[in-house]
């Protein structure tokens, strides 16, 4: 019974293969290492950038906007600012005073969501007229956990209901609930919007709103947000370095594990092109079989790279990073041409020999 | 009526020349053996009959072909549809079985048909050895597969390079006796290459080589 052309190929090949099991795992661990560290670079990479601004979002705020009238920013303006996408999170403040013991103190209303990354020795005021005071405030005025201290002018008490360190400013002011203030200093929306934004658009962020609200005031904190892009930056340059030199490795592994099988079958193919093979005839079995490495060992890769990511965002980030499942199929294309594009060049020159001088032994 | 011609056939290395003007016509169906010495020639002139190899200069005529006109994909489709080829070494594919060696000779030229192949190899005496790998068979059992695969597309030219160079006596005979008997059968054309006076006794024309040239060629009756 005659074979087909396709199925005698299958048969050679998956012969070849089962025969020579070592050099296929090889081939396919080559792949597999290539595809891996592209994967975990690409997923890593898509997923960083988000990870990392979540985390620089502890970093605080690096954009504050007020209005230069002085007036509260307006709730309808707030909520349109906020909505914007390209901002990561926000603190909303209101600022007023208090005249206690004859001095006029600083006001922050604040959420207690927002008030974080301070040590706080008692309770974040709720409801009722309670407040917290900042450490170097409370140490000028002897101010204690527990204490109400008198409003002198509209002649309300307020209860000290803990005592904050900041390391900053704020150390010197009086912080209350943001509901709480605006009620006490009758303020409809809010002072001031603290803006965690996107730093690779916070210029035209800050067009944008310009353009839109020329009333407002935008304060760009440019540490912040320098900082935030330039450790960004490094990390990415990093991760594109150390691929770099992972994927050169890997090629090259690759390209000498093919170059080596090549090598070994030089006989086969001087005798396949003696019995009247043409090149791309004989090349098919070659390409078909890295075809196959391609397949195997991109699949393989595709998924340790995405352990290895995981992995990698577990430990750095405590979470996992999000995979953009369009990329996988890319990247197992990718390792397979990588696969096939490595055997073509010595498939190639071995193929355009004479079979004379291969079978003599001169391949 | 002539198969092969080769007219003022050069052949240079770059180290020297291995032939040096040499020109052959060989008849349909006749049996020709080749001898001299180690480098004298006989090997380049048939591998460039084969169109395995190019030459210097000169031309070659294989049933009307000027084979060296031809590229290298046409000459791939010539050599699949004109000749079969037996070496000094197998060169035998090791991971495949005795008949599978045979159906790779199929697959370049038609299809690969298992039961063909199989009644080939027992046309060489081997249908009991059909499943074994050639690590499994002797040399001279390995040649038999050899000529099996090279007859398997009825070839008009066989073209054999110290086909028996590797084998004892015994097999030397064996093999010879079992490509008379098919020579006789199908009437192809035998080309051998040979140093051992012996095989040549098994041919009809005994062409002598030495650096490069033909020397005698002389007819051998029965």
């Amino acid at each position: 019974m005659r074979m087909k052309k396709g199925s005698w190929l299958n048969y050679f090949v998956f012969k070849n293969i089962k025969l020579r099991k070592g050099r296929f795992f090889i081939a396919i661990s080559a792949v597999m290492l290539t595809v891996a560290v592209l994967t975990a670079f690409v997923v890593l990479s898509t997923g960083i950038r988000e990870k990392m601004s979540r985390e620089l979002q502890s970093y605080g705020a690096n954009m504050i906007v007020t209005t230069l009238t002085g007036l509260p920013l307006k709730e309808d303006v707030t909520k349109r600012i906020v909505s914007n996408p390209l901002v990561r999170g926000f603190k909303a403040h209101i600022y007023g005073t208090l005249t206690i013991r004859g001095q006029e103190l600083e006001v922050i209303g604040v959420r207690k969501k927002d008030f974080k990354g301070v040590r706080l020795e008692g309770s974040f005021p709720e409801g009722g007229n309670q407040v917290i005071v900042g450490v170097k405030l409370a140490e000028a005025l002897g101010i204690k956990k527990g204490q109400s201290l008198k409003e002198e002018k509209r002649g309300v008490t307020f209860r000290v209901s803990g005592i904050f360190e900041r390391g900053s400013k704020a150390d010197t002011a009086i912080v209350m609930d943001l509901a709480t203030a605006r009620e006490f200093f009758g303020i409809k929306g809010f002072s001031a919007l603290l803006l965690n934004v996107d730093t690779r658009y916070i210029s035209r962020f800050t067009s944008e709103l310009k353009r839109d609200f020329p009333s407002l005031k935008i304060t760009t904190v440019k540490q912040v947000a320098l900082a935030e892009e330039k450790l960004l930056k490094k990390i990415e340059l990093l991760m594109v370095v150390v691929s770099l030199v992972v994927v050169f490795s890997a090629a090259i592994t690759m390209g000498s594990t093919v170059g080596a099988n090549i090598i070994e079958r030089m006989e086969e193919i001087g005798l396949m092109k003696a019995l009247g093979a043409r090149a791309s005839e004989v090349g098919r079995f070659f390409l078909y079989e890295a075809m196959l490495s391609g397949i195997i060992g991109s699949l393989l890769g595709t998924l340790a790279g995405v352990a290895i990511a995981e992995a990698v965002s577990r430990t750095a980030f405590n979470s996992f990073v999000g995979v953009e499942i369009f990329w996988l199929p890319l990247l197992i294309c990718l390792g397979v041409v990588i696969a096939v594009a490595a055997t073509l060049l010595p498939v190639r020159r071995a193929t355009s020999m004479r079979p004379s001088s291969i079978l003599r032994g001169e391949g | 009526m002539s198969i092969i011609e080769v007219q003022s056939l050069r052949k240079d290395y770059s180290t020297a020349a291995a032939l040096r003007g040499v020109d052959l016509v060989i008849e349909k169906g006749q049996w020709v053996s080749i001898i001299g010495p180690s480098g004298s020639g006989k090997t380049t002139l048939l591998n460039i009959i084969g169109g395995l190899d190019h030459p210097t200069d000169g031309k070659v005529f294989v049933k009307g072909t000027d084979i060296n006109a031809l590229s290298e994909d046409e000459l791939s489709v010539f050599r699949r549809e004109n000749i079969g080829f037996v070496f000094q070494q197998s060169h035998l594919i090791p991971y495949l079985d005795a008949t599978e060696n045979v159906m790779l000779a199929q697959y370049f030229h038609s299809l690969p048909d298992r039961k063909e192949a199989e009644e080939a190899l027992k046309r060489v005496g081997l249908g009991h050895r059909l499943t074994h790998r050639p690590s499994q068979l002797s040399g001279g059992e390995q040649q038999r597969v050899c000529i099996a695969r090279a007859l398997i597309n009825n070839p008009s030219i066989l073209l054999a390079d110290e086909p028996t160079g590797n084998l004892d006596r015994t097999n030397t005979r064996n093999v010879l006796e079992l490509l008379r008997r098919l020579h006789q059968e199908e009437h192809f054309t035998v080309v051998m290459v040979t140093h051992d006076p012996y095989v040549t006794e098994w041919a009809e024309r005994v062409i002598k080589m030495e650096d490069g040239r033909i020397i005698t060629d002389e007819s051998v009756s029965g």
